[in-house]
């Protein structure tokens, strides 16, 4: 996840099974991958942060800007993900051989 | 910058304000904790002309504890009072370190606050140096509060 | 003596907060209303007549500061003192709301003596 701010402020949220996970880090690293490590970490990681920026990119489109946040990978057996505020909420799943892997963007406008 | 300091600012005037708790700042961990158990973990992403995380960690207990004091509720589990606890805790803790960091309100800002719990998570940072955690100690139990943070050039 | 607050903010949170810190303020409220913007304050005043209004700035659909702009022109509602609680204590952001008719701030963190102190006058 990677959190953003500025005319629009919120989270970027890619959530995924470990074996997607795997899969991804494989694909982007050109390795096998058959654990979590740190490599998968920043993969994810890396892949929310560049996820934001093609949202960076085109909210500047429409004349709003946003700075984002370094990205935290989150990762274990069983936890939820709060959050708080009344925040808008859109998620989309993409479908992989792997697995599945949902992309949720929760946000509020500034001002 | 002393990260440190400003981190213990930060925590030890929220918490004497907000939650008028007494909380006694350790030493700064040598090594950044990853693996939490039966905790929650409260954060918020910082951007602009510094960007990085702050994070709040607490062992469920502990957080109980501290929703009680600050939201004035009793609480007795990890519900979702505790999560948006965690959650306004890291905003405020945010905007703390925020305001110690420049006067201008817009150079730096927050995104929206977020909290993570179960019975057993694991959080990474990337890039994982730039991070500073220090242990806090209050009556109820011991917490965490992590800053991670890169200028920009 | 049957007084009543409106407390403004978006986070369900931060109006538990301010509820405890009243109450521990020693500031007894018969009646505390919640609305988590601008525009649903404005729904709820319509009907609800309160003495005072604490309100939070960064909000969706209707911010503090157009909040305070509205209430100001309008006759029924003008005279109720309105608490700004902010984090953004920057001077430029207070001086607008002061322009705009609030009746102080009160800067997060703050202690139940702070919210007395500043709030406790304007009853």
């Amino acid at each position: 996840m990677l959190g953003f701010s500025g005319d629009i402020k919120g989270m970027l949220r890619i959530h995924c099974p470990d074996r997607v996970a795997m899969a991804i880090t494989g694909s982007l690293l050109g390795m096998e991958v058959d654990q979590i490590d740190d490599d998968v970490n920043d993969a994810i990681g890396e892949i929310a942060n560049m996820v934001a920026g093609g949202l960076k990119v085109n909210l500047a489109k429409h004349n709003k800007s946003i700075e984002l946040s370094i990205p935290t990978a989150i990762g274990g057996k069983f936890y939820t993900v709060h959050s708080l505020a009344r925040a808008e909420r859109v998620t989309i799943p993409f479908a992989m051989a792997a697995g599945q892997m949902l992309v949720e963007l929760e946000f509020v406008s500034a001002k | 910058m002393n990260w440190e300091q400003n981190i213990i600012a930060a925590t030890t005037e929220i918490f004497s304000t907000m939650l008028m708790m007494e909380v006694t700042p350790g030493a700064p961990l040598q090594e950044r904790n990853a693996n939490y158990k039966q905790s929650i973990t409260g954060m918020v992403g910082i951007a602009g002309l510094f960007k990085g995380m702050l994070a709040i960690h607490a062992p469920a207990d502990v957080a109980m504890a501290i929703t009680t004091n600050f939201l004035g509720l009793e609480v007795d589990s990890i519900n979702a009072d505790v999560k948006d606890a965690f959650g306004e805790l890291a905003n405020m803790l945010g905007g703390s370190i925020k305001a110690s960091l420049s006067d201008n309100s817009r150079d730096i800002q927050l995104s929206i606050p977020s909290a993570v719990c179960g019975e057993e998570y694991t959080l990474d940072y990337q890039p994982r140096n730039h991070c500073t955690t220090m242990p806090f100690k209050s009556a109820e139990g011991i917490f965490l509060v992590e800053l991670q943070l890169e200028q920009q050039v | 003596m049957g007084k009543k607050v409106l407390i403004i903010d978006d986070s369900s949170t931060m109006r538990k907060i301010v509820t405890r810190s009243l109450r521990q303020a020693g500031l007894d409220f018969d009646i505390i209303l919640e609305a988590g913007d601008g525009v649903e304050a404005l729904q709820l005043l319509q009907t609800e007549a309160v003495d005072i209004i604490l309100s939070d700035i960064n909000m969706p659909n209707m911010d503090g500061m157009e909040f305070l702009r509205q209430k100001a022109a309008n006759a029924a509602l003008k005279r109720i003192p309105v608490v700004m609680i902010t984090t953004e204590a920057g001077a430029d952001i207070l001086s607008e709301a002061k322009s705009l008719g609030a009746a102080g701030s009160i800067k997060k963190p703050f202690t139940p003596d702070q919210v007395s102190e500043i709030i406790g006058p304007l009853l």
